[in-house]
């Protein structure tokens, strides 16, 4: 009885073995603290791997060069895959035994089980929180048991900035008759009630991958405020997503669409095809990031402008590219030097040569007139403590409840108060 | 002596079989029951995984997205499988009435059968583009007057999914008929002289002769089609990634999203394994209803 019992245990845990399952598994909850930091690199050869997606890594090569005379003796790896298949991925590159130094990070929470480690050491070490805003900070400082934003564990640095705010087109602005950019959001809807008096469309939007969350999103927070909006969009428990201002904004995403100033067919539209239509004169405002500045400058040049979402409050969604230290890394203490130097001021030229808003804005100067309209628009937003984390990014799944509902909403299929529920339930489950 | 040579080509049988049974177990069997062991369990792909007992496949039906796919990809059938069965089994009669040698006969099988040969990704670009707001359709509506019809059709609430099964018609037919035209050329010509001289035309032919001999390859043609709607990924992935509002999810996209973008392992694998065994039902009932005599 007992050699049975004892064969059957045997072929029981031999089975678990060949699929590989970590039923008690040696990944600990929670990020692992390097036991000592030190800003001094070993004079001894080093390769240090990156991995990071397109375009982010003509920014990581460039400092990597600038890196690498510096420190001689290290080698710098830049490895660059498209977003949708690195962040699924990282954390299977980061949990083998090959895997990077350093890695962009997919979202705050992607690093659970001890992938990454602690960064709170070495952002006393070099004074990182100077250089961050405590608003962009805070998207990627996590609770121990990774749910919330807003915590005590460091799992990223974040590097660049993305802002979402309101483009405009400066010849059809004339055309309609707007004499000058609306503040609030009365003088935006009477904007938008011009530009269609003339014939024009008054917003371009797609909403395929539900980009038109980004309105409902811009009207609340610029309603309800950056402080109360960004305790939801970090998951701080009993916040919740039925406000004033984001019912006013699901209203008024539904209003324009009835009143058709905004594609009718806006389902069928990518983010990026509404960016083409906006650049080729259809559309007198695109409410996107500056992440597509570099397409819509190279195509409209001087007819471009951008402001922040116009409001009762100055805000922004803004988030941004940030960087994790590999808990398996050898050398931790050069990773966090190349961190140091991708937000220092010397790296921030090579951040906006690129196409982005490095976090270092201090030395950072436009070339073209919508660059130093986005610099503006940030430095703005910015001074009123005014950046929302993305509120898709709260749960692994809001982005998609995001889209679902935001489709059925401008399909007819959903109520404003569907939409506000449906969303809440989602974030209910993580938080 | 006799039981010698039994055991040899026991022997040479096993060597023939291993190689494939062993990668057979490795790459399908596995990996089955790996999925059938997590769907128990809640893991996110990486850490600890916890037993959450049958509790994932009640969520299978109590949430409304994986409940949504299922539905989606039973309706998706009828596109995938039923209609093409249907239009196969007329042009696959209708060229075979033609002369074998006719250049028409060997333009249209080509032509039908090319779908089949082009990968579901470049499938679903090509239609995507068909049925884009700028797209030939809209095009060819405005053209002849039509444009008050147009429309962006994939974004399209109560056409989206239509429009995914207009594509699984296209793809399938071309399969149906093949399977459908080596059928027809294995049935017995005198048959079809025995109607002629009763006097049956060619409907009495089709329904006589062609139909009840074809019952192998249209229950073939019906099972795999079936798997094809049901197992579905690439065309929607690419086409609609299940919008507007998941009217066009199906369960292979909601187990890549379980997974990868939800990370619920644990989850994906029940919805998996519910899918398998829908489609094994299917299959089955399918197979009984269709058996030979």
């Amino acid at each position: 009885m007992r050699r049975k019992l004892n064969k059957s245990l045997t072929l029981t845990a031999a089975v678990l073995l060949a699929i590989g399952m970590p039923v008690a598994s040696a990944f600990a909850m929670g990020a692992p603290t390097p036991a000592s930091v030190s800003k001094v690199i070993p004079n001894k050869p080093i390769t240090l791997r990156i991995f990071t997606t397109a375009p982010q890594n003509k920014v990581s090569q460039a400092v990597a060069t600038v890196f690498e005379k510096k420190y001689p003796n290290v080698k710098v790896i830049v490895q660059a895959t498209d977003f949708p298949d690195y962040a699924q991925g990282i954390q299977l590159a980061l949990k083998s035994s090959n895997g990077p130094d350093i890695a962009l990070a997919a979202n705050a929470f992607s690093s659970k089980n001890g992938l990454t480690i602690n960064l709170a050491k070495y952002s006393k070490l070099y004074g990182w929180d100077k250089i961050i805003p405590s608003t962009v900070a805070e998207q990627w400082k996590v609770t121990p048991d990774y749910k919330t934003m807003a915590g005590s564990i460091q799992v990223a640095l974040p590097v660049d900035i993305n802002i979402v705010g309101l483009y405009y087109n400066k010849k059809l602005l004339q055309q309609a008759g707007i004499n000058t950019l609306p503040k609030t959001l009365s003088e935006l809807e009477a904007a938008l009630a011009s530009a269609k008096k003339a014939n024009l469309l008054p917003i371009q939007m797609g909403n395929s991958q539900g980009h038109a969350s980004f309105l409902i999103q811009c009207i609340g927070q610029s309603q309800d405020g950056a402080e109360s909006a960004a305790k939801w969009a970090l998951g701080v428990s009993n916040s919740t997503f039925a406000t004033t201002g984001n019912k006013l904004g699901a209203q008024k995403l539904l209003d324009w669409k009835n009143a058709g100033y905004i594609p009718s067919d806006v389902n069928s539209y990518a983010l990026q095809d509404a960016v083409t239509n906006f650049t080729q004169g259809n559309g007198v405002f695109l409410n996107d990031g500056n992440w597509d500045a570099g397409t819509i400058d190279a195509a409209m040049g001087s007819n471009v402008g951008f402001i922040p979402f116009p409001g009762t409050n100055v805000v922004a969604i803004g988030g941004g590219d940030a960087f994790q230290i590999s808990a398996k890394s050898k050398n931790k203490d050069v990773a966090a030097a190349f961190l140091n130097m991708l937000i220092s001021a010397q790296a921030a030229p090579l951040a906006w040569s690129n196409g982005f808003l490095p976090v270092n804005v201090a030395n950072a100067k436009g070339t073209t007139s919508l660059q130093n309209d986005i610099l503006a628009a940030y430095k703005k937003i910015s001074n009123a403590n005014g950046i929302v984390s993305f509120n898709n990014n709260v749960t692994p799944s809001m982005a998609q409840t995001l889209t679902t509902t935001t489709q059925a909403l401008l399909g007819g299929q959903m109520t404003v108060d569907d939409l506000i529920n449906t969303v809440q339930a989602d974030w209910a489950k993580s938080h | 002596m006799r039981n010698k040579g039994g055991r040899e080509s026991i022997k040479s049988a096993t060597t023939f079989i291993a190689p494939a049974f062993i990668l057979y177990t490795i790459f399908v069997i596995a990996p089955w029951l790996a999925a059938i062991f997590f769907s128990f369990f809640n893991w996110d792909g990486i850490g600890e995984a916890v037993w959450n007992s049958y509790r994932n496949y009640i969520q299978v039906i109590k949430d409304p997205e994986q409940l949504q796919s299922i539905k989606n990809s039973i309706l998706l059938i009828v596109f995938f499988s039923f209609i093409p069965v249907f239009f196969g089994l007329i042009s696959a009669t209708s060229i075979s009435n033609l002369s074998a040698k006719s250049k028409i006969a060997k333009i249209s099988r080509v032509v039908i059968f090319l779908p089949q040969v082009l990968p579901l990704v470049a499938v679903g670009i090509s239609w995507k583009l068909i049925f884009s707001p700028n797209g030939i359709i809209n095009q060819l509506l405005s053209l002849v007057g039509l444009g008050r019809l147009e429309k962006g059709w994939l974004g399209d609430f109560n056409f989206a999914i239509y429009a995914i099964g207009i594509v699984g018609i296209w793809l399938g037919i071309g399969l149906c008929s093949l399977l459908f035209s080596t059928g027809i050329q294995k049935i017995d010509k005198h048959l079809y002289e025995s109607i002629q001289i009763d006097g049956g035309g060619r409907i009495r032919e089709f329904t006589s002769v062609t139909l009840p001999s074809l019952r192998p390859e249209i229950r073939f043609a019906i099972t795999i089609t079936t798997i094809s709607a049901l197992s579905g990924f690439d065309l929607v992935y690419v086409m609609t990634n299940g919008g507007p509002g998941g009217k066009t999810l199906v369960p292979g996209l909601e187990v890549f999203r379980l997974a990868f973008t939800y990370q619920q392992f644990g989850q994906a694998c029940s919805l998996a394994v519910t899918l398998s065994t829908i489609t094994f039902a299917f299959i089955l009932s399918v197979n009984k209803l269709l058996k030979d005599y």
